[in-house]
């Protein structure tokens, strides 16, 4: 039997043996070596690496992994930290995703901020990048596609809209200061 | 109350079952939009559901494990699944098997994937005939599977009474109450571990020995099914 | 969230090198109280040490204490069972028993005590049900069993079983009078009769540790294990309950191992129960000695 043709399996199907391959995401070796799934869902091999793992049918993250870009709201906020409540894991919303992430004010921004207020405001919307492996999740928006991707006015409540690089009240006729994603939602 | 006769003069049950035969089984994932994970279960006229959330984030706080996820577990029957009206609020009964339930459930899933998170399982009873705690079982397992947590394997339960000295497959109430013994089981059938034991009623060692092996045959026969329900609904789309 | 079973978090903290310690020992055939694997902590029995109660005992498996108290009360028996008393088992873990127990209704861990020792009396008619009839359909014996764990090192179920089928043992039944359906005396000074009871039954809990088994764990123990079953053995050798617990799955042939070791263990602790009903006078004491 060709080992690479690919299985759909359920958990505890025998997907290898342990001489064959490492088990990757959704298997496990037990304890006569042979290696099992974990899920529901697809066989894959990395022939180079010797890896097997097994794609979950949903393909739906079940936690923020480091590396994940995730999007949350700003849920509180002091000079030196915030707090965001994720709602998304890479572009995937599911009802049931509901993580707390914080961001330390010198993750925020590549350029020296004084206070994380320079960078985001209460109830605002952003795009951030995961360090950690468990909760609280460490978040990072010091790149650029990371920040804020909506923002409100601090005078009338009114989303901001982006001009240049900074963002424009159209109704009080000013400007604010934010860590832009580059995928900020409303431009000019 | 006089006792029903439960084995007939044929040597089969009272429903034309052989001592051996589990109740028509219908099993169904995915049956909820909300819940992560979630399954139908029927065993003849006992007909449960179940549904699992996370792995999310555990309130209160202090309850947080730092090196594996909880798993929080309610078995519950509805006021209405019973010939009397069953009061909604927990039962001693219920609070046990919510215990056996989750204990079940914790020998298969991987919980230290997920340090600092609760997995929720909650297990519905809508119709009680009988082995309400094993179709629970399994299908608490089915949803955890539907939900994409990883496990060591699925689980599937049967129950194996012993009526008129004969030991059967799959009792139903009657069976169960007018029986000698109810043995419900919990059986991994891939890795062949037994996750849940119970016994109510009076067996001698060697009716018990037999008693596992025909529960380990019914419940390999759920498991059977268990599979086919998952692969109906998710893999048979992905053979292409 | 309530009415939930949760996986518990606040057990007692044993330090992991304790706990690597007794793994090592374990695998070597040894444990950290110096046991056999297959040997119980010595047990210690007062009875009747609540002569208020109608059958009281108490018992030591090592450090783990557990009280049992029989009270009868008169009650209307169930509308399926008009012809039959009715038996209550309840546990109480008190809080002052562990540092990890706290005052409240009982929790799950109680509550699966109470139903596993109450399954195991039913199943075999350990108690006569039936002689328990005062007016048959309308007046019956209730009889409260209810433990009290005092002392928390693991094996509760062993040792709550033992002082429960003790104070049964001792319980007898007081005078009564029935003048008519609605009056009806009790005379506790008066006690005529022992509760009738059909058999005894004694549990054995096996402690399965990856490969090895070992009879009756200690806390420390209790915490290392892969799981627990009980067992329920009545006097000829018949299993009358079952309980597993624990957060692994047990292999078969592991389980009939254990089954044989339990019933061996059930023998030793019958051969107990005969010699100690045999000269209750022994085991009665004026005040609360529990140390022989």
């Amino acid at each position: 039997m060709d080992k690479r043709v690919v299985k759909r399996v359920t958990p505890g199907d025998i997907v290898g043996v342990e001489e064959e391959f490492i088990p990757g995401y959704g298997a496990y070796i037990d304890e006569e070596g042979y290696i099992r799934s974990q899920l529901v869902g697809i066989t894959q091999f990395d022939l180079v690496k010797r890896i097997i793992s097994i794609k979950h049918v949903k393909d739906k993250p079940l936690t923020p992994k480091p590396g994940a870009i995730v999007e949350g709201i700003i849920t509180g906020i002091s000079d030196d930290l915030a707090f965001v409540n994720i709602y998304a894991i890479n572009e995937k919303f599911s009802r049931s995703i509901n993580f707390t992430g914080i961001i330390h004010v010198s993750q925020a921004s590549n350029e020296y901020i004084k206070s994380l207020y320079e960078a985001f405001r209460l109830g605002e919307v952003i795009k951030a990048k995961v360090l950690n492996d468990y909760h609280p999740y460490q978040l990072t928006t010091r790149e650029p596609g990371l920040g804020v991707i909506v923002a409100y006015c601090s005078r009338c409540g009114y989303p901001l809209y982006r001009k240049d690089d900074r963002l424009y009240c159209p109704r009080c006729d000013q400007y604010e200061t934010r860590k832009i994603s580059v995928f900020y939602l409303f431009r000019e | 109350m006089e006792k029903p006769v439960l084995i007939r003069e044929d040597g089969l049950r009272r429903d034309g079952r052989r001592p051996d035969e589990l109740r028509p089984i219908h099993i169904e994932v995915g049956v909820l939009k909300n819940a992560d994970g979630s399954a139908i279960v029927e065993y003849g006229k006992t007909k449960v559901i179940a549904a699992t959330y996370g792995p999310r984030e555990i309130y209160p706080k202090h309850l947080v494990l730092p090196d594996r996820a909880l798993i929080r577990c309610r078995y519950h029957m509805a006021p209405f699944s019973t010939s009397e009206h069953k009061s909604p609020a927990p039962s001693r009964r219920e609070i046990e098997l919510s215990k056996v339930i989750r204990e079940a459930l914790e020998s298969v899933v991987f919980t230290e994937l997920f340090p600092r998170t609760t997995i929720d399982i909650f297990i519905e009873v809508l119709q009680a005939d009988g082995g309400t705690r094993t179709a629970g079982l399994t299908a608490a397992s089915l949803a955890l599977a539907d939900a994409g947590i990883p496990m060591r394997d699925l689980v599937a339960g049967v129950a194996v009474g012993k009526i008129d000295g004969v030991l059967v497959l799959d009792i139903d109430e009657i069976e169960d109450e007018y029986g000698e013994a109810d043995m419900p089981i919990g059986y991994a059938a891939s890795i062949d571990e037994i996750v849940l034991l119970q016994l109510n009623g009076v067996l001698t060692p060697d009716e018990m020995k037999e008693a596992i092996k025909l529960a380990k045959k019914g419940a390999e026969q759920i498991y059977k099914l268990m599979k086919e329900a998952l692969h109906r609904k998710y893999l048979r789309v992905l053979e292409s | 969230m309530k009415n939930v079973s949760i996986t518990p978090t606040k057990q007692p903290i044993i330090p992991s090198i304790k706990k690597e310690t007794i793994k090592r020992l374990l695998k070597k055939g040894e444990r950290i109280d110096g046991r056999s694997l297959d040997s119980y902590r010595s047990i210690n029995i007062l009875l009747n040490p609540i002569p208020k109660a109608e059958g009281s005992a108490l018992v030591k498996i090592g450090n783990t204490m557990v009280m049992t108290g029989v009270k009868l009360e008169i009650g209307t028996p169930y509308s399926d069972r008009p012809n039959e008393g009715i038996l209550q088992v309840h546990a109480e873990f008190v809080p002052l028993a562990s540092p990890t127990f706290e005052p409240g209704p009982p929790d799950e861990d109680a509550i699966e005590v109470a139903r596993v020792i109450d399954r195991s009396l039913r199943e075999p008619r350990a108690i006569k049900l039936e002689d328990l009839v005062l007016i048959p359909g309308k007046k019956v014996w209730l009889i409260f069993n209810d433990l009290y764990l005092l002392d928390y090192d693991g094996n509760v179920v062993d040792a709550g079983m033992l002082s429960t089928i003790l104070a049964l043992n001792m319980a007898k039944i007081p005078y009564v009078n029935i003048t008519s359906e609605e009056n009806i005396t009790i005379d506790r000074s008066t006690r005529i009769k022992p509760l009738p009871l059909n058999l005894n039954v004694v549990t054995v809990t096996i402690g399965i540790f990856e490969e090895d088994l070992i009879v009756d764990p200690c806390l420390e123990e209790e915490l290392v294990l892969d799981s627990k079953i009980t067992f329920a053995i009545d006097e000829y050798n018949r299993i009358v309950g079952l309980q597993r617990t624990g957060m692994k799955g047990i292999k078969t042939a592991l389980f009939e191992k254990a089954m044989e070791l339990a019933l061996s263990k059930g023998r030793e602790l019958h051969e107990l129960l005969r010699k100690v009903l045999n000269n209750p006078e022994n085991y009665i004491k004026r005040n609360l000695v529990i140390e022989f």
